[in-house]
């Protein structure tokens, strides 16, 4: 085999006590899954199941997406300038209001430190970790049954609304 | 390709075997240790159903295929120009367990700040190096596991990442490296099909490399 790009790792020759730790380690499974994991080769549950976590997730994030648009609209505040006070990336404040995605925790840790709110549970409403608060669980159903859009329709929304319906109707 | 020599432990006997760790390895080294592995895995699902097990005890990753996701896995094949890398252990003339990692693109989640650390994409152990109580199979080969990832820390170690490992754990391996290796735990990742993500910190890193 030829070597590649890559300097041989520098490995001591003398490992003697990482060897007999290694060897005493419980290590009945030690198998990684990140690469399975994005090439679909994990995934045994049956379909039901799969659709049920599909639908969980895309409540869970939109309710943050709703909880960070209010936000933010409370702030009077557009995106733009939202994104500059805070030093937040305006698309990646635009893909968690409008949903699109998993947040990553660093943009997380922003949005936490922006509206000053807990990290960890903006953790959980992404789906980073797992919930064990009741509490946040009930809370964040309420949020979202009570903070649907509500604000009247401008004229401009109207009649593209109303155009848009005859074109459905056609 | 560079090899170290190193030891295993034979489970049976409690002796210590010849080993040799292997790094920067290529696709074709997979495929030639999937292609070993496979009728081991299909004599150990004979077992598995013949002693009426559980799917849910059945290893976890019993199932995998990698030469069925061979044109999926290009971009992640190891070579010049490539951040990844791949390391090997064997014994006996087989190989008896892979790690894949990649270098370029991940960052610690321990504290928001952009530190590059090593992702390991995969970790897989020869079908005999698993134990199985319900059907009576024990490892064959014990320290395969723990010396993989330490040729991970080390690369980390040397690419000026001071030793940080990050990765997905299959929920058989948790307790391994949450418990051995001492990996601080993120919980389930969405983005992973809720596998369990762990992270190596530079402190945990310093006192493995230190034991030699």
């Amino acid at each position: 085999m030829e070597h590649k790009k890559y300097e041989p790792l520098r490995v001591p020759a003398n490992r003697d006590k990482l060897i007999a730790r290694a060897v005493s380690a419980d290590d009945d499974s030690v198998c990684v899954g990140g690469l399975a994991a994005k090439l679909g080769m994990l995934d045994e549950r049956p379909a039901v199941e799969v659709r049920r976590a599909a639908s969980q997730e895309a409540f869970r994030l939109q309710t943050l997406a709703r909880f960070v648009q209010l936000s933010r609209r409370e702030h009077g505040l557009t995106s733009e300038q939202f994104a500059t006070k805070y030093d937040v990336d305006v698309r990646e404040l635009l893909d968690i209001e409008e949903a699109r995605g998993i947040p990553e925790p660093r943009v997380l840790y922003q949005m936490s430190r922006a509206l000053g709110v807990s990290y960890d549970k903006l953790l959980i409403l992404a789906g980073h970790r797992h919930s064990r608060d009741e509490r946040l669980d009930r809370e964040a159903l309420r949020f979202a049954a009570s903070s649907g859009p509500m604000d009247s329709l401008s004229k401009t929304e109207a009649q593209a609304l109303h155009d848009f319906i005859k074109v459905l109707h056609d | 390709m560079s090899t170290h020599p190193t030891k295993l432990k034979r489970a049976a006997t409690g002796d210590l075997v010849d080993a040799v760790l292997h790094d920067s390895l290529d696709l074709d080294d997979l495929f030639d240790a999937e292609k070993h592995w496979a009728p081991e895995k299909i004599e150990m699902s004979r077992e598995l159903l013949n002693h009426n097990v559980p799917r849910a005890l059945w290893p976890q990753s019993l199932h995998w295929n990698w030469a069925k996701k061979a044109v999926d896995l290009k971009p992640y094949a190891p070579g010049p120009l490539s951040a990844h890398r791949l390391f090997g252990i064997s014994a006996e003339g087989k190989w008896q367990g892979l790690l894949l990692a990649r270098c370029v693109g991940c960052q610690t989640r321990i504290a928001p700040g952009g530190r590059d650390l090593v992702y390991v994409e995969f970790v897989e152990t020869a079908p005999w190096n698993f134990r199985i109580p319900q059907t009576g199979r024990d490892t064959l080969f014990k320290g395969v596991g723990a010396q993989l990832v330490e040729l991970a820390i080390r690369w980390s170690d040397e690419l000026g990442f001071r030793g940080r490992v990050g990765l997905h754990s299959l929920p058989q391996s948790d307790s391994f490296y949450g418990g051995h290796c001492g990996m601080n735990d993120f919980g389930p990742d969405p983005n992973y099909q809720n596998l369990r993500y762990f992270e190596l910190d530079e402190s945990h890193a310093r006192t493995y490399l230190q034991e030699t």
